[in-house]
């Protein structure tokens, strides 16, 4: 029980920083770049088992995993080497993307709550150039600077009946997105400008989902999540709303032998629901997404299934956001390995995993590393 | 391996430092939106402008002037010194005594360090002379028989303490007339026929004024006792200068003595004042006559806030304040980066939108610049003002 008052310590240290995500410049439109919940142990293989994991907070069903009271929290470490025609950049990143702590109900009913990132508009863009002022030429440095993004609160049960697990979820999506911008110039004797916004946001979700189990090997899932317009305000004013997407997921886990197994779900995301009022804010629209993704979880030793076992995926999606307007939205591939283990009586467990992204957007890339690191307490 | 143990590992994990720079380029890949310059050129409220004089008087003044040749006029020092007393108290009694030498020692606050040769005279002027009495009065009573004596300034003294020693003939013109009470004036000047100025010590001033030492020998039969000393200072000083002194009412002056100071005042348009964000204000004073002091001596023109705008009596905001040195013999107009008073204008506890001119040193300099009001013809004060509209951040 200390141990658990622990981990609920540190998880309330990291709870205001769940929507601190990833930087990227292909977060720079829009509501930024969209994140999955999944846990560390799920992207250990991609998220392939994301579907099935109770640790993770994409399908509701997936809840009736959890057999006794758990806490979950999951840090990420990103390091990233930036290209576009302005130039090369290389930077870090820490986030929370997912914490999330639930129990068993009854012998049928779970239940949990999570919070982690919906999407994420961290990024600073730096750049210089020449004008004139006053007749004279004078060079000037800007830089953008927006930190914050959505976060997904979510509370969710799970009741099984026979082969099946149903699962229905409520969401609170929040968020706020600091942005400053500071413009220095060579002559002196311009004042440098710095400005700050807040912009705050606020929707509400339902999300449902089911498992199927046909056989003792086979795990089929679906889920299906509706999100709310998402009303935003600048500095208090009301700006408007922003129609959220649909998403539309489909999964499978298949234990081929007592060492093996894979598993791989596809997600459909309707971002394209919020292409006319973005172009009429001035961005750049949105695109529908599709991410697929596909691993596979070996055991090292049946006597003791839970440690160190190694996880293998692969993930490919597509993003929301063209950085560019009138371009095809950008592409990302990611590659991931990673292993875990349990320890104090299997009341702690430890997850890793690392992968190496690409993204890329017709003459904008990136790459990076990820290190995940996962810790579950259980009762 | 339990989680006690990972808890340090966790924290410096999730330690949140971050370096989040990519490289961009507006409009490319800035959300939405160039921020926007733009420019305009503000003339002064008609009549708002105003000169203001009194403000150092003549006993006020931070430095004595002594030039010729220049072409803001001719300029002549004067130092009063205190009473010398007619004895001196030796071994307990007062003794009568006889004057061996005479040391005048005055401070030299800038000269023209660019041109060697300067040379000071000293002369001895009537007690009764002042600054009231005008450059004519005193540079009259400047004569060959009230000269005393000539200083080379030796030229790696830019500035400091000089000193005259008077000796010999100079002393038989040192004698005090009993209706003097034992005071002695001297009159400073510099010597033809380089054109250049120098300004002196002043009581009012950081720099001290002039001092005299009067070395005597007392009438005491102890041979030991006879040399001695009597001091004395500065018991008033001023300048006089040979120019015309009435201001015209259709300028703005600032400096002089007693010295000047003007008050502009603007309106700021209402895009400026809600939303803009100000890059560069420029105040553009046009110079009536071209600017004259001495060579190489820096004097500014100061532009200072205002708290509270009543007129001649307007509270300076003391720490908005920004200075532009003259350029001697220049015409062009003086332009005075203002950008931070002009900031003060806006927010919820703005400033008076006037700006509060003068000149440092005040009181103490060869320019008196005039500029052209908005009763001129032409060249009325304006405010050069570059502002940026902020850039339309793509808003979720």
């Amino acid at each position: 029980m200390r141990r658990f008052r622990w981990v609920v310590v540190v998880a309330l240290w990291a709870l205001p920083a769940v929507a601190v995500g990833q930087t990227s410049q292909f977060g720079v439109r829009a509501l930024g770049i969209p994140g999955l919940p999944f846990s560390t142990r799920s992207e250990g293989s991609a998220g392939a088992f994301g579907f099935f994991d109770g640790t993770s907070a994409v399908n509701p069903a997936s809840l009736f995993a959890i057999d006794r009271p758990i806490a979950s929290m999951n840090v990420s470490q990103h390091w990233r080497s930036s290209q576009n025609p302005f130039g090369s950049a290389t930077g870090y990143d820490a986030n929370f993307p997912l914490f999330i702590a639930g129990g068993r109900v009854s012998s049928r009913l779970s239940g949990a709550v999570s919070a982690s990132i919906y999407t994420d508009r961290t990024f600073a863009l730096a750049s210089q150039d020449t004008i004139q002022l006053r007749g004279l030429p004078v060079v000037v440095d800007d830089t953008l600077i927006s930190r914050g993004g959505l976060s997904d609160l979510r509370a969710a049960v799970a009741y099984r009946w026979r082969r099946v697990v149903v699962g229905l979820g409520v969401h609170l999506i929040t968020g706020t997105n600091r942005i400053e911008y500071r413009r220095g110039f060579s002559d002196s004797t311009f004042i440098p400008i710095n400005l700050r916004n807040e912009l705050a946001a606020l929707a509400t979700g339902v999300s449902a989902g089911v498992l199927f189990q046909p056989n003792d090997n086979l795990v089929l899932g679906a889920t299906a999540r509706m999100d709310s317009d998402l009303a935003t305000e600048k500095d208090t004013t009301k700006t408007g709303s922003i129609p959220l997407p649909r998403t539309l997921g489909v999964g499978a886990q298949w234990t081929v032998s007592n060492r093996l197994a894979v598993g791989g779900h596809l997600l459909a995301r309707s971002w394209s629901r919020g292409d006319e009022e973005l172009k009429a804010r001035g961005g750049t629209g949105a695109s529908n997404t599709t991410t697929a993704a596909l691993g596979l979880q070996l055991t090292r030793s049946l006597a003791s299934p839970d440690q160190f076992p190694l996880r293998l995926g692969v993930r490919w999606g597509s993003l929301p956001y063209p950085v560019v307007e009138g371009r095809e939205t950008g592409k990302e591939l990611g590659i991931t390995v990673g292993t875990g283990f349990l320890m104090s009586g299997q009341r702690g467990g430890v997850d890793i995993s690392v992968e190496r992204i690409w993204r890329d957007e017709d003459v904008f890339s990136e790459r990076a590393f990820v290190v995940r690191f996962g810790v579950t307490v259980r009762q | 391996m339990n989680l006690r143990q990972l808890l340090p590992a966790i924290l410096l994990f999730g330690a949140c430092k971050q370096d989040l720079i990519v490289p961009g380029s507006c409009p490319e890949l800035c959300p939405a939106g160039q921020p926007e310059i733009r420019e305009f050129l503000l003339t002064a409220v008609v009549d708002g402008d105003s000169t203001y004089v009194g403000y150092a008087g003549w006993g006020q003044v931070s430095a004595l002037l002594a030039g010729t040749g220049l072409p803001i006029g001719e300029a002549r020092a004067w130092y009063r010194f205190d009473s010398r007393p007619d004895s001196i108290l030796v071994l307990d009694s007062l003794r009568v005594y006889n004057i061996d030498s005479i040391v005048v020692t005055m401070s030299i606050v800038a000269r023209d360090s660019t041109r060697g040769g300067l040379v000071l005279e000293l002369y001895r002027l009537p007690i009764a002379l002042d600054t009231l009495d005008g450059f004519q009065a005193v540079d009259g009573e400047m004569t060959e028989a009230s000269f005393l004596d000539s200083l080379a300034v030796p030229d790696s003294v830019k500035r400091g303490a000089v000193n005259f020693v008077l000796t010999g003939e100079a002393l038989d013109r040192l004698v005090i007339a009993p209706e003097d009470s034992g005071q002695l004036q001297f009159g400073v000047t510099v010597r033809e026929p380089a054109a250049t100025g120098v300004r002196l010590g002043s009581i009012a001033g950081a720099t001290p004024a002039a001092s005299m030492v009067t070395y005597v020998h007392a009438d005491v039969a102890d041979t030991a006792a006879q040399a001695q000393i009597i001091s004395s200072t500065t018991a008033a000083n001023g300048y006089v200068i040979d120019r015309d002194h009435a201001l015209d009412p259709t300028l703005l002056y600032v400096g002089g003595l007693p010295a000047s100071r003007s008050i502009l005042r603007f309106t700021l348009p209402a895009e400026v004042l809600d939303s803009a964000n100000l890059l560069r204000a420029t105040l553009e004073l046009t110079p009536d006559t071209p600017l004259h002091g001495a060579p190489n001596d820096p004097t500014a023109i100061e532009v200072r806030g205002v708290a509270y705008d009543i007129g001649a009596k307007s509270t300076p905001a003391f720490l908005l304040r920004t200075i532009k040195e003259l350029e001697d013999g220049s015409s062009d107009v003086v332009s005075i980066d203002v950008g931070a008073i002009v900031n003060a204008w806006t927010g919820p506890n703005p400033l008076a939108r006037s700006f509060y001119l003068s000149l440092t040193p005040e009181g103490g300099s060869f320019f008196h610049p005039s500029f052209r009001s908005t009763r001129s013809a032409t060249g009325a004060p304006q405010l050069r003002v570059t502002y940026l509209i902020p850039p339309a951040v793509e808003r979720p």
